[in-house]
């Protein structure tokens, strides 16, 4: 029986081993910034949209701040980087070859929840007076502009827990990222 | 005890003075307009401007006279208002005394109120961020008559306890043989604490047609979130029969 | 029948879960060298996971019927039709362990009996000859004929020569060139009087049902010669052993690749080099080595050593681009094999290098052929075969 050496058990050399939260993140910033932006900015508004919806009737005059800036200016910028995003994800093969039947329907949720968000943010705002096109284009749905954006959620909420879309894939990350530090303990 | 306000738009003689005192007693800043081809003015309500008169020539062809309509508009203050049921953070109160109020302290300036109401009435303001309307001068009532009714000088805005009111506006309705719009005739949204009597139809005024129940979309919109149980239980589902699966794996 | 329904059945929680947090980004698509070759989308890895995450939601869904056989022998084929070059993991925003994930839905896989036909016949000569090419299990220690290399004896460290090396005629000179070394560094060492197949072969083809009787063979025979370090020639076996072996070893045995080895001897100045090597040389990252054992310094620094005229190759290091040998794809579609192999000699060419090193069998075996096919002129040696041409008496 030979005696202990003390050899170090080898691990995954370190760009591999290392897979804690910053990795991923840092992995996600790095890859593709539009990516990271589009997936950062979706979880805030879906989340602040949830509070202001749940929590609302409690919280009330509290989420003035987070209704204007997370929910409103980012939403503006989400609008922007959504659009470079889905062209990016039509025009490259690659990802069109990973993206599933599930990813399209969740852009058409998407494009109908910018459109009625758009719409709403637009009502009596000064900016909406230099467009008149769109003001025309989104007077028809003016009135059920809230009705579509918050059912729409819900409805995509429903859709994509079952069916394995954005909100599974959602929760299966965030468990993971949560219990990463577990898997590097053990050793890759 | 509810009250309400009459608007008899036969008597009014288009001197704004519902105006001035609206923002004098709510301490509103005036507004810069510009020259149009309207008499109205301000041409519409916005965050600062509660009330306007709204004018409108008509003219007769065939016996060549004019008629001027004024018409006293504001917030509506509905028994079921939409504007309150739209609103996630429960901002819009309805009393019983009838006014519909905006608290601006709640307010989040999710403008869904904008949307929702029939009447066009809540107004955004872009430095405040929030919404605002004419709240039947809630500060006032009853012990005094809003601020518009007591500026009136011809009785065109007349306040009292509703029942009263109607007794008015049916006893005026009988004089001029018109409409009586927001209450007995029409209910828009189950009926308005400010009644018109008008000695035409509704539409001759400008007058929205609304139902007179909450449009569906906004018990829609608002119970909507109970959508979360089955997507949790879906989910539920799915780790369940998960869960299943390896289970019957490692009894092999 | 019945088989092909039951494959991703109870597949692992960590793996299920990881192919839901798959971001889709396509990072994968673009570097996997069999995509790249065949056009296949079945072989991308991220389309691959697309597709294992659609048949998992089918047998959790209750209402969803289940996916039909043609289907699932496309998807099994992709997941043979890869090269296991772990290149989609090095690229993977999420650095999730994709080899990982190939081995065990392979695993999954072959036990349904949807294990393609070669490697069938690979489990087939493991567990009649216990080495991959089903030649007789007498005749492994033949490449030791005529060289003077101690079998079976107590020693400090043991040679693990593994069946590529010790059955190709084609790689007895790299056998041969270590066993050089170690007696030149006056090492006490041996080869194992018993060895079979480190099982990675097993591994890579999801054929695992006997690899714990493998495992045994080597361990007792290691553990008789009573030796605290493995050397090993094949990066396959080296990983096989660290990731696997060690687990039963624990620290009392270090592992080393050839390479550290050379490195390590020369450090400590058990060998020196001497002439240099005129020709120009180049080195190819075995991706077992560089990309999933972290081996990519010490190469370079005994090349700085012993070669004059020294260039790397495009993608090299940790972002090497496989030769298109491993994985035991060589055996499931050879010809796609070779022409990646091609791809890599051309890239040589490019280069401008006359030798082209490697520390692989595998891929001496793979672009050795790829040079002959492409009548090249580039000359495949193994490393080991570099360090004992300079060796210093």
């Amino acid at each position: 029986m030979p005696k202990e050496t003390n050899a170090p058990r080898k691990k995954y050399p370190p760009k591999v081993a290392e897979t804690g939260t910053r990795t991923i993140i840092k992995g996600m910033f790095q890859v593709s910034l539009l990516d990271s932006a589009f997936h950062l900015l979706m979880a805030i508004l879906l989340i602040t949209g949830l509070l202001i919806d749940l929590l609302g009737s409690w919280l009330g005059g509290w989420l003035f701040w987070i209704r204007q800036v997370a929910h409103g200016y980012l939403g503006t910028l989400f609008v922007i980087i959504f659009i470079l995003y889905i062209l990016k994800a039509l025009v490259s093969k690659k990802m069109r070859t990973v993206l599933t039947a599930t990813n399209y329907v969740d852009f058409l949720f998407y494009i109908a929840l910018i459109i009625t968000g758009i719409s709403i943010a637009s009502a009596n705002a000064p900016w909406i007076t230099y467009i008149p096109e769109l003001a025309e284009a989104l007077a028809p749905i003016a009135a059920y502009a809230p009705t579509i954006h918050i059912v729409g959620t819900y409805v995509w909420i429903l859709f994509s827990t079952i069916f394995p879309g954005g909100i599974l894939h959602g929760l299966a990350t965030a468990y993971l990222i949560s219990h990463l530090k577990k898997r590097s303990e053990r050793g890759a | 005890m509810e009250y309400a306000v009459l608007v008899d738009p036969d008597k009014c003689i288009g001197c704004r003075g519902c105006q001035v005192s609206c923002k004098r007693w709510n301490d509103r800043p005036g507004e810069e307009t510009s020259f149009s081809n309207e008499w109205t003015n301000p041409l519409e309500l916005s965050f600062n401007t509660y009330t306007h008169i709204k004018f409108e020539l008509e003219h007769n062809d065939t016996t060549d006279e004019t008629k001027w309509r004024f018409i006293n508009w504001r917030c509506m203050h509905c028994q079921e208002p939409a504007c309150a049921e739209a609103c996630p953070v429960n901002a819009i109160t309805k009393f019983e005394e009838g006014p519909v109020v905006v608290d601006q302290t709640r307010c989040i300036g999710c403008k869904f109120c904008i949307s929702a109401c029939p009447f066009e009435i809540p107004k955004f303001d872009v430095e405040t961020g929030k919404v605002s309307k004419c709240h039947m001068c809630y500060d006032r009532v009853p012990s005094k008559e809003p601020a518009c009714v007591q500026a009136c000088p011809t009785d065109a805005l007349v306040f009292g306890p509703k029942e009263k009111i109607l007794q008015l506006a049916k006893d005026r309705k009988a004089e001029l043989g018109g409409t009586i719009y927001g209450d007995v005739d029409n209910k828009p949204l189950g009926g308005t604490s400010f009644i018109y009597v008008l000695d035409a139809e509704a539409s001759t005024y400008g007058l929205p047609e609304v139902g007179e129940s909450l449009p569906a979309t906004l018990p829609v919109m608002r119970y909507s979130k109970w959508l979360l149980i089955p997507a949790a239980a879906g989910g539920l589902l799915y780790l369940a029969a998960w869960r299943n699966s390896r289970m019957k794996e490692k009894e092999k | 029948m019945m088989t092909s329904k039951k494959f991703l059945d109870n597949f692992g929680r960590s793996e299920t879960l990881w192919m839901y947090a798959c971001s889709r980004c396509g990072e994968c698509v673009d570097v996997c060298p069999v995509y790249e070759k065949t056009g296949d989308k079945y072989t991308a890895p991220g389309f691959k996971i697309k597709k294992m995450r659609g048949l998992i939601t089918k047998k959790l869904a209750p209402f969803t019927g289940s996916p039909s056989e043609d289907y699932v022998a496309k998807v099994v084929k992709g997941l043979y039709d890869c090269t296991l070059c772990g290149r989609c993991w090095s690229v993977c925003p999420y650095n999730y362990d994709l080899v990982n994930l190939w081995e065990k839905a392979r695993e999954s896989a072959y036990g349904n009996g949807l294990g393609p036909e070669p490697l069938q016949q690979v489990e087939e000569a493991l567990t009649a000859e216990k080495n991959i090419f089903k030649r007789p299990h007498s005749r492994r220690r033949d490449w030791t004929k005529g060289l003077d290399v101690p079998i079976g004896e107590k020693a400090d460290t043991v040679y693990f020569v593994g069946c590529l090396m010790s059955y190709r005629g084609q790689l007895k000179p790299a056998a041969s060139a270590l066993a050089t070394i170690l007696n030149t560094a006056g090492e006490r060492w041996t080869i194992l009087e018993d060895e079979v197949c480190c099982g990675v072969p097993m591994k890579f083809s999801g054929a695992t049902k006997r690899l714990e009787e493998l495992m045994d063979t080597n361990i007792g025979a290691i553990e008789d010669t009573g030796a605290r370090t493995i050397v090993f020639s094949c990066p396959g076996c080296y990983r096989m052993f660290w990731q696997e072996y060690s687990k039963m070893f624990g620290k009392r045995v270090r592992m080393m690749h050839e390479i550290e080895l050379i490195d390590e001897l020369a450090k400590a100045g058990k060998i020196t080099f001497n002439g240099k090597l005129q020709e120009k040389m180049t080195y190819h990252d075995p991706c077992e080595l560089s990309r999933l054992s972290g081996i990519i310094d010490e190469p370079r620094n005994i090349i700085a050593d012993i070669a004059k005229g020294f260039v790397e190759l495009p993608n090299n290091k940790f972002n090497v681009a496989c030769c298109g040998g491993g994985g035991l794809y060589k055996s499931v579609d050879t010809d796609s094999s070779i022409s990646i192999a091609g791809e890599r000699i051309a890239q040589a060419e490019q280069v401008g290098a006359s030798i082209l090193a490697t520390a692989c069998p595998s891929c001496i075996m793979t672009l050795s052929q790829a040079a002959r096919s492409r009548k090249s002129e580039v000359k495949v040696i193994d490393f080991a075969q570099a360090v004992a041409q300079n060796l210093s008496e």
